[in-house]
C-alpha cells in the first residue's frame, strides 16, 4: 500500500503549532464563504493576470486549511508545495480584504511558521 | 528593501560572552532577502558560533528561531513563551527589528548581529546599491528619479557643487556625479526647468534628534412505521404527526438552538478577543501616524461614533484633509473594485433576513400565536423580493459553476449551503403560487428548510453571519467598522 513519505517531518511539532491557534483558525476556515471577493485586494493576483491561484482565499485554504484537515500529517512534498504557495505567491503585505473580516495574513503567517519549523523556507540565493 | 551586513564573528562572540543560553532570532523580511538574517543564516551563524565556542572550550546553548518579521508585533507574539528560557537574545533583523524585540522582551538583553546599512536595490546576488536614506521629504519627481540626498556625496539639494570632476564626484573617480546624472536625465525628458526650482534647505529630520513628524497628523419524532421507510415523500409529510411536529415543537427547537448557538458563539468570540494593547498612540518624536490606513487606531476612540469620523463628510473641499472622503473611500473599497457583486451580495443578505421577518404569512402566524406582529410588506412586494433572493442565489450558483476563481475554491459543502439558503425561498415561492397541487408538502419543506437553516447558522459555514459582525465591528484593522478596539 502507498505510504506517505513523512521522513524529516515532525507531525507532532506541527500539531502543537496548529493547536496553539486552533480556535481562531478553525473559526476562520469555517467562516470563509468561498466567495472570492478577496481576489482583487491581492496585488499579486492583479499582477498575474488574475490567476485564481493567487487569490488570498485559495492560498490559505490550500495551506492552513490543508494542515488542519490533515491534522499536521503532511510530508515534505506537501510542505514544498505549501512553501511555493505561501512565499512565492504571497509577500505578506497584509493588505488583503475579506468582507467577513477573516484575518488572512495571520493564516498565511501560520503556514509559513509551520513550514519554517520543518526547515522548509525560501532560498533567496538559489532562486 | 533594507540591506544589512553580518557583524564579524568576534564581535558577536564578545556580545554573548556572559550569557549561557542564547536564542538567535532571524527575520523573514528584508534581511532574509539580502541573505543576512533569514532562517538559513540563523542556522549558519549558530553553526559558526558553535565551532568557535568549541574551539575555545566554552559551553553554551545556542538555539535558533525565525519569525516572519521582527518589525511587527503580531509576529513576535509566537516568541512570548519561548524567550523565557534564555538569558540573551541575538537578533538578525534590521535596527528596527532589534529595537522592537528589545521593547517587547524588555527583561532580556537583545544584541544585534547584523549592521543595518541602507535601503537599496538588488543589483546582483549580494550586490546592493543604496538608493534611499529615508530623509522624509522625497524630491525624486523633480530630480529625474535620481536621489541627490543619497547619491550626492554632499547630499546637495539644489544643484551640484563646484567639485564635479569631469562627470565624476570629486571624492572619487569611481562615483558618478549625481547632479550631472540628474541633469542628463531631465534633459533627455525635456524638463530641465525642474532643475531650476529651488527647494528650501533640507532639515535633515532623520539625522537630528528632533521630532520625526513635523506635522503630526491627528487623527474598527417519530411515528416511524417500521418497514415503510420507502414510502413516497409526500405521503410521509401528509402524516399529521410529522406535519404538526414541524410546525410546532420543531420551530421552538430551531429557535432555541439558533439563539443558544448564537449566544455561545458570541461569548466564544469575546473570549478569543482582547482589548488592543496599544493604549494611546500619540504622535510625537519618533512616532508618526499614517492616518490613511490608521482610521482604526484608538486615537479618538470613545469620543465619536464611526459615522462621525468623517466617513460621510460632504466634499473634499470642506473636510479635514486627514479625514476620509467617503467617495474616495467607496471607490477604493470593495464597492469600487467589484460593484456588481457588492450590490448583489448586499441585496441578498439584507433580503435574506428582511423578507422572512416582514412577510405577511409569518406575521399572521406570530399574531395567532402571541397576539403580536411586525409590520408586514404587501404580498406582491414580498413576492417580488423573494424572486429577487432566488435570482441572487442563481447568480451565486452561476459564479460557482462557471467562474474560475470561485470554482477553484468551491467544495460540495458550498452547493449544499447555497441550496439550504435558497430552499426556504424557493419552497415559499412555489407554495405561494401553488405551482404544485401538494401544498402541504411544499409548506412542510418550506418550514423544515427554514428550521434547518436557523439551526445551522451558529455551527456551520453560515457562521460567517456572526463572524462578520463580531470581527469587523470589534477587531481593529484596516477595514474595521466603528471604534473597533480589540484584537485576537
Amino acid at each position: 500500500m502507498f505510504r506517505k513519505n513523512t521522513a524529516g517531518v515532525n507531525s507532532d511539532e506541527i500539531r502543537a503549532i496548529l493547536d496553539e491557534k486552533k480556535a481562531k483558525m478553525k473559526l476562520s476556515l469555517k467562516a470563509c464563504a468561498h466567495c472570492s471577493l478577496c481576489a482583487e485586494s491581492c496585488f499579486l493576483f492583479m499582477g498575474h493576470n488574475k490567476d485564481p491561484k493567487y487569490m488570498p482565499s485559495y492560498k490559505f485554504l490550500n495551506s492552513v486549511g490543508v494542515l488542519y484537515k490533515k491534522k499536521g500529517n503532511v510530508d515534505k512534498l506537501d510542505l514544498g508545495e505549501m512553501r511555493d504557495l505561501v512565499w512565492e505567491r504571497c509577500v505578506l503585505c497584509t493588505r488583503c480584504y475579506c468582507p467577513i473580516g477573516i484575518d488572512i495574513p495571520d493564516m498565511l503567517a501560520l503556514a509559513r511558521r509551520i513550514c519554517r519549523s520543518q526547515g522548509v523556507y525560501p532560498q533567496y540565493d538559489r532562486e | 528593501m533594507i540591506k544589512a551586513k553580518r557583524k564579524p564573528v568576534q564581535e558577536i562572540l564578545d556580545a554573548i560572552d556572559r550569557y549561557g543560553k542564547i536564542l538567535n532570532v532571524g527575520c523573514g523580511g528584508c534581511v532574509s532577502v539580502c541573505l543576512v538574517g533569514g532562517q538559513k543564516e540563523v542556522n549558519a551563524l549558530n553553526a559558526e558560533l558553535t565551532v568557535h565556542l568549541k574551539k575555545a572550550g566554552i559551553q553554551k546553548q545556542i538555539d535558533g528561531y525565525t519569525v516572519e518579521r521582527q518589525c511587527n508585533e503580531s509576529f513576535l507574539q509566537e516568541l512570548d513563551n519561548k524567550v523565557l528560557a534564555y538569558d540573551c537574545i541575538v537578533s538578525m533583523a534590521c535596527g528596527a527589528g532589534v529595537q522592537h524585540m528589545a521593547q517587547r522582551f524588555s527583561k532580556i538583553p537583545v544584541h544585534p548581529v547584523v549592521n543595518t546599512v541602507s535601503i537599496g536595490v538588488d543589483k546582483d546576488l549580494g550586490m546592493y546599491e543604496e538608493n534611499c536614506r529615508a530623509c522624509g521629504h522625497c524630491v525624486l519627481g523633480y530630480t529625474g528619479g535620481i536621489c541627490p540626498v543619497t547619491r550626492c556625496a554632499k547630499g546637495l539639494f539644489n544643484g551640484p557643487c563646484g567639485g564635479t570632476n569631469e562627470d565624476k564626484c570629486e571624492i572619487s573617480n569611481e562615483i558618478p556625479c549625481a547632479w550631472l546624472d540628474i541633469y542628463k536625465r531631465l534633459k533627455a525628458q525635456d524638463r530641465l526647468d525642474d532643475i531650476l526650482k529651488v527647494y528650501p534647505p533640507m532639515e535633515w529630520q532623520n539625522q537630528s534628534p528632533g521630532p520625526l513628524s513635523r506635522n503630526p497628523m491627528r487623527e474598527g419524532i417519530s411515528p416511524w412505521d417500521r418497514g415503510n421507510i420507502m414510502m413516497a415523500l409526500s405521503h410521509i409529510f401528509s402524516w399529521t404527526f410529522v406535519y404538526d411536529f414541524i410546525r410546532g415543537p420543531m420551530v421552538w427547537i430551531a429557535f432555541i438552538i439558533f439563539f443558544c448557538g448564537v449566544v455561545f458563539q458570541v461569548l466564544r468570540f469575546m473570549s478569543l478577543l482582547k482589548e488592543q494593547p496599544i493604549k494611546k498612540l500619540t504622535p510625537g518624536p519618533g512616532h508618526f501616524i499614517y492616518t490613511r490606513t490608521a482610521s482604526h487606531l484608538p486615537m479618538d476612540r470613545g469620543k465619536t461614533g464611526w459615522f462621525k469620523k468623517g466617513w460621510f463628510k460632504k466634499g473634499p473641499d470642506k473636510k479635514d484633509p486627514n479625514k476620509k472622503d467617503w467617495r474616495v473611500w467607496l471607490t477604493l473599497s470593495i464597492a469600487g473594485v467589484n460593484p456588481f457583486m457588492t450590490v448583489v451580495t448586499t441585496i441578498f443578505h439584507v433580503l435574506l433576513i428582511g423578507v422572512p421577518v416582514f412577510v405577511l404569512g409569518h406575521n399572521i402566524l406570530l399574531d395567532n400565536a402571541f397576539g403580536v406582529s411586525m409590520v408586514s410588506l404587501p404580498e406582491n412586494v414580498s413576492d417580488f423580493l423573494t424572486g429577487v433572493v432566488i435570482f441572487c442565489t442563481l447568480i451565486f450558483l452561476f459564479r460557482r459553476l462557471f467562474l474560475d476563481r470561485v470554482k477553484i475554491i468551491t467544495t460540495y459543502a458550498d452547493y449544499l449551503f447555497l441550496s439550504l439558503a435558497a430552499a426556504p425561498f424557493v419552497t415559499g415561492y412555489l407554495a405561494y403560487h401553488q405551482v404544485f397541487s401538494n401544498y402541504k408538502l411544499l409548506i412542510s419543506l418550506h418550514i423544515l428548510s427554514g428550521e434547518l437553516m436557523l439551526m445551522a447558522v451558529p455551527f456551520t459555514k453560515f457562521i460567517h453571519m456572526i463572524y462578520m459582525i463580531m470581527v469587523r465591528f470589534n477587531v481593529a484593522g484596516e477595514y474595521s467598522f466603528g471604534n473597533a478596539s480589540k484584537n485576537w
